[in-house]
C-alpha cells in the first residue's frame, strides 16, 4: 500500500488506537503545568495512520495580554528548522546535484583552508586562547554537515572554541548566509571532522549549501519545493503577512529568554535565513511536514522526497565509528543520529518510551517533535518554555505511549 | 511501450527468439507498475544527457530492472565521440574491475563442486605461493617487526594466504597503483612486461612479497587475478573456457569475454573523451588486439544487457532461464560481508564508509553510515572505466551503468544510487 496521496484529516482516539482517557491525562497534565506557571500555554498534535488524534491549545499564547492559546498559534521552531534544512538539502541529492560524500569547500571555498583548533595547555586564567592550528585529516563533507560531525560547534558550550563562537555574535547578528558562512569559515573547527557529533551551526552552513547549488534564497527553494507543495503556509524566516502577526505565541516570565536573551521578534523583516534555528511555524504545519516523512516523502499525492531516500535519512549515521564529540551528546543514550535528525537505537537503554527507528528533534524554546514510523505516528508540542524542553520531552512521550493501548490497530 | 522502442531492436530480437521463458525474465514492464516514478527516472536521462553535452561523459547505457523487469533502458551520447557515432544500445564496454565478480562466480562454481575450498592456502593450487613472504615494514601492517621507518624486511606470513583472501582482497596482495612499497615493486620489477598468460603472472607476482600479513587488511589488489589462474588450475581450462561454458554461454551473455576479435563486434567497442581517456596514466585499451592473459580482476567487456542478466540471475539466487549457476545458499554466502572486524589498509577503502566486502562484491553493512542512499545487503562494484553496478536483494533490483570515462566513476557510483532511489517511490510494490 502507497501512503503517497494520504494527508492528514480528522480522526478520533479510538479510530488509531488512543485511549481518549490517557490522552485526556496528557490534557491535564499540560493545562497543570499552564496553572503552576511552567508554561504560558502549549498546542499539541498527534497523529497516526495520517488521522489526527489529539489536537489541543491550553493555556495563553501571550500571557501578558491575557489572550488565550488558539490552535494556529505560531511558534519559533529554532532548531525545528533544521529537519526541513535537511529535506531541502536532500532534494538536491535527489536530482543529482549534490553529493553527501563531497566536501563542503566543493560548494562554499570558504571552508577550504579549515584547520582545527587545539587549545594549548597550561593556558593562563583571563588570558586570550592560545590555539594551535591543525590539518584536518579529512575535509569535512556535505554528510558531516547534515549529521554534526563535521568540526563546527555553537557558542553555547564551555569550551575554547564555543568561546570564539560567542564573541563573534552569531545569534544576536543579522547576517545573511553568505556573510555568516564567511565569518565562521574564519574560525577553527571544534575537533576533526568525522572524529564525532558534537551540536552545531552545520545546519546553517547547510542552508547556504542548498543556496549555491540551487541558486536560489534558502527560503525560495524551500517555499518552491516544500513549504508551498506540502501546504506549510505559516511557516517561514519571518511572518511577513500583517494579519498573522497576532499570532505569534510569546513567552512568559520566568522563562522568558531563550540561551540568556528576549527572543527575536519574527515579525520583521531580516537578512538572515538560518537553516538550523531562523523559522517560526504552527502545529498543523509542522504535522504536516511531519506526515510527508511517514508517508514516504509525499502529502496527498505531492511528492517532496522518495520514501528510499526519506529511510536513509532516518537511519543512524553515526554507526560504530563515530561517538560523542567534545561537548553534549543531546541526543540521548540508545539515540543515534540520521540525517537532520537523532535517531533511535534501541527499545531500551533510552529514558523515554518509544520505538526502535524513532526520529525526533526540537527546538530551543521547548518545540519538540518525534516520528515513530513502526507504529506510524507523530506527535509535535508547540511552546515557548526555553527552560522546559527536556523535561516536558520525556514526560511526553511516557505519557503519549501510555495513551497507545492498541498498538496493533 | 517507449523504453522497449528505446532499447534497441537488437535487444528485443534475441528477446522474441529465444520464446517466452526468456521473455519473463528481463523482459520490460511500465515503471509505474515496478514502482518506479516515469517523471523521476526522466530526470536521470536529462542528468546524463547534459553531462554529455558537457562533455563530462562521452555517452552511457544505464539499465534498471526490478523483480525480474526492466524498468529503465536508455542510452545517450556517443558510442565513439570522435567518429560521431551514437551509442547503441548494444555498445561494447571495458568492464575492468567489473570482471571480478565474473571471475568470482566462476570460482564458487567450483566450490559448489567440491573442488575448491574457501579454506585452502593459495598454495595447495598455485605452489609459486609456497615461499611468500610479507614485507614486514608497511605502516599499515599491525603486526610489523620492522617498524615504520626500520629498514624493510621480509618476514614469514602468520598465516598462508587463502582462497577466501583472494576473493575479499585480504589476501595481503596489493595494485601497483597503490602508495606502499610493495605496489612501487609492482611497477618496477615488470610484472607487466610483454605478452603472458594467467601462469606466467602468478610465477611474476608470487616472486614479490606481500604487502600486508594475510587476513589483516582489506587491500584492493591483483587478487582476483590470482583467483582466474586458481580457476584455471583446477578446472583444467582456461579462465575463458570456463567462465564461457559455465556462466556466459548458459546467461546468454554472448558479448561478454576477454577480447573482441568479431569484427561485427569490433564497431561496438565504445570509446572515450581525448579529454578523459586514461585509466591510472595507460590509454583504455585496445581490446581487439587478442594477447593471452585473461585477466580475471579486470579483463572483461561487455554490454549493459549482457551485465544485467549476469545481475539478475544473481538476485534470482543463482539462475536464469531455467538455467542454474550457484545455489542460492552459495549466492547469500558470497554476498554476505566477510569482513567482520577486518578493517582497511593504509590505501584506500574502495567500499566506503558502513560497507564490508563478501566474495567477489562490496556488501553494504548499514542503512545509514554510507554517503549514498541504498538497502543494508545491497551488494556492488564498478570498473577503472567508470561502470557501475549494483544488486539490491531486499527491493529486488539491480542497476548496471555502462559508460567509458575513467575519472567519472566515483561521481556516478554516488550520483546513480541517489537518483535512483529518489526514483523509486512506491519501493512496496
Amino acid at each position: 500500500m502507497s501512503h503517497a496521496q494520504r494527508g492528514l484529516d480528522e480522526g478520533s482516539p479510538e479510530q488509531v488506537g488512543f485511549s481518549r482517557d490517557r490522552l485526556q491525562r496528557l490534557t491535564d497534565e499540560l493545562r497543570g503545568e499552564v496553572e503552576t506557571g511552567q508554561l504560558p500555554g502549549a498546542t499539541m498534535l498527534i497523529a497516526r495512520h495520517g488521522k489526527i488524534a489529539y489536537f489541543e491549545a491550553v493555556g495563553y499564547r501571550d500571557k501578558a495580554a491575557k489572550s488565550p492559546m488558539t490552535k494556529d498559534a505560531i511558534f519559533r521552531i529554532y532548531s525545528m528548522s533544521k529537519p526541513i534544512t535537511t529535506v531541502a538539502a536532500m532534494i538536491l541529492v535527489e536530482q543529482g546535484k549534490l553529493l553527501l560524500e563531497n566536501p563542503v569547500a566543493a560548494y562554499l571555498p570558504q571552508f577550504a583552508e579549515a584547520r582545527v583548533g587545539i587549545p594549548r595547555p597550561g593556558m593562563m586564567a583571563g588570558m586570550p586562547p592560545v590555539m594551535d592550528l591543525i590539518p584536518c585529516g579529512r575535509p569535512m563533507t556535505v554528510q558531516d554537515l547534515m549529521r554534526h560531525t563535521s568540526g563546527l560547534t555553537y557558542g553555547f558550550f564551555d569550551t575554547a572554541i564555543s568561546k570564539l563562537y560567542r564573541d563573534a555574535n552569531f545569534f544576536g547578528a543579522d547576517l545573511t548566509n553568505a556573510e555568516f558562512v564567511e565569518a565562521l569559515a574564519k574560525l577553527p573547527l571544534a575537533f576533526q571532522p568525522g572524529a564525532g557529533w558534537n551540536y552545531s551551526h552545520a545546519t546553517d552552513v547547510l542552508g547556504h549549501v542548498v543556496e549555491m547549488v540551487s541558486g536560489k534564497s534558502l527560503y525560495d527553494w524551500e517555499q518552491a519545493h516544500i513549504l508551498e507543495p506540502l501546504g506549510m503556509s505559516d511557516t517561514s524566516f519571518c511572518i511577513a503577512d500583517k494579519a498573522k502577526h497576532g499570532r505569534v505565541a510569546e513567552p512568559a516570565p520566568p522563562d522568558h529568554l531563550v540561551g540568556g536573551a528576549p527572543p527575536y521578534d519574527p515579525r520583521q523583516t531580516l537578512k538572515s535565513q538560518m537553516g538550523g534555528q531562523g523559522m517560526q511555524s504552527t502545529a498543523l504545519d509542522y504535522a504536516r511536514f511531519l506526515q510527508t516523512l511517514l508517508n514516504g516523502g509525499a502529502l496527498e499525492g505531492k511528492r517532496v522526497l522518495g520514501p528510499e531516500t526519506v529511510a536513509y535519512m532516518t537511519a543512524d549515521h553515526l554507526g560504530h565509528d563515530i561517538g560523542p564529540g567534545p561537548t553534549w551528546y543531546i541526543p540521548g543514550p540508545g539515540y543515534g543520529f540520521g540525517l537532520g535528525f537523532a535517531v533511535r537505537r534501541t527499545a531500551g537503554e533510552a529514558v523515554h518510551a518509544g520505538s526502535v527507528g524513532n526520529f525526533h528533534w526540537s527546538g530551543a524554546a521547548g518545540t519538540l517533535f518525534w516520528c515513530d514510523p513502526r507504529r506510524d505516528f507523530f506527535a509535535v508540542l508547540m511552546v515557548q518554555a526555553s527552560m522546559q524542553l527536556f523535561r516536558l520531552e520525556s514526560k511526553l512521550r511516557n505519557m503519549v505511549y501510555a495513551a497507545l493501548v492498541e498498538p496493533e490497530k | 511501450m517507449r523504453y522497449m522502442m528505446r532499447a534497441g531492436l537488437g535487444v528485443l530480437l534475441v528477446l522474441g527468439f529465444i520464446g517466452s521463458a526468456l521473455a519473463q525474465e528481463l523482459g520490460y514492464a511500465e515503471p509505474e507498475e515496478l514502482g518506479f516514478s516515469k517523471d523521476r527516472l526522466a530526470r536521470i536521462t536529462d542528468t546524463l544527457k547534459a553531462d554529455v553535452d558537457h562533455h563530462v561523459i562521452p555517452g552511457a547505457a544505464l539499465i534498471i530492472a526490478r523483480h525480474g523487469k526492466i524498468a529503465y533502458f536508455d542510452t545517450v551520447g556517443w558510442l565513439d565521440p570522435d567518429k560521431k557515432i551514437p551509442m547503441p544500445s548494444d555498445g561494447i564496454f571495458r568492464l575492468f574491475s567489473m570482471s571480478k565478480a565474473i571471475t568470482s562466480v566462476a570460482a564458487m562454481i567450483l566450490v559448489e563442486e567440491g573442488k575448491l575450498f574457501l579454506n585452502d592456502p593459495i598454495a595447495k593450487y598455485l605452489p609459486q605461493f609456497g615461499h611468500v613472504k610479507v614485507l614486514s615494514a608497511t605502516k599499515a601492517d599491525p603486526h610489523a617487526v620492522g617498524g615504520d621507518t626500520g629498514n624493510p624486511a621480509l618476514v614469514a606470513p602468520n598465516r598462508p594466504p587463502t582462497i577466501q583472501d583472494l576473493l575479499r582482497h585480504t589476501a595481503g596482495l596489493t595494485y601497483g597503483f597503490w602508495g606502499d612499497p610493495v605496489a612501487k615493486m609492482y611497477r618496477d620489477n615488470g610484472l607487466f612486461g610483454g605478452d603472458y598468460d594467467n601462469a606466467e603472472f602468478v610465477t611474476r607476482i608470487a616472486k614479490l612479497p606481500l604487502a600486508f600479513q594475510p587476513g589483516t587488511v582489506w587491500n584492493y589488489s591483483n587478487g582476483t587475478d590470482v583467483l582466474g589462474r586458481v580457476v584455471e588450475v583446477v578446472s583444467g581450462k582456461s579462465l575463458y573456457r570456463f567462465e564461457k561454458e559455465n556462466i556466459l554461454d548458459p546467461l546468454g551473455m554472448t558479448d561478454t569475454g576477454f577480447y573482441v576479435t568479431d569484427p561485427a563486434k569490433k564497431i561496438r567497442i565504445a570509446q572515450g573523451l581525448d579529454t578523459d581517456s586514461k585509466v591510472f596514466g595507460f590509454p583504455l585499451f585496445n581490446p581487439t588486439i587478442a594477447g593471452k592473459w585473461e585477466a580475471g580482476g579486470q579483463g572483461m567487456e561487455g554490454t549493459a544487457i549482457d551485465y544485467a542478466r549476469f545481475l539478475q540471475m544473481l538476485l534470482y539466487g543463482g539462475k536464469l532461464d531455467g538455467h542454474r549457476i550457484l545455489s542460492p545458499e552459495t549466492v547469500k554466502l558470497m554476498t554476505a560481508d566477510h569482513l567482520g572486524k577486518i578493517g582497511p589498509s593504509t590505501n584506500l577503502y574502495l567500499p566506503g564508509p558502513g560497507t564490508g566486502f563478501g566474495l567477489g562484491f562490496a556488501v553494504r553493512r548499514s542503512e545509514g553510515v554510507a554517503t549514498i542512499a541504498g538497502s543494508p545487503g545491497n551488494y556492488f562494484w564498478g570498473g577503472a572505466a567508470g561502470t557501475q553496478f549494483w544488486n539490491d536483494p531486499k527491493l529486488d533490483m539491480l542497476v548496471v551503468f555502462m559508460v567509458q570515462a575513467p575519472n567519472q566513476g566515483p561521481h556516478y557510483a554516488a550520483l546513480l544510487p541517489n537518483m535512483v532511489y529518489a526514483a523509486l517511490t512506491e519501493p512496496e510494490k
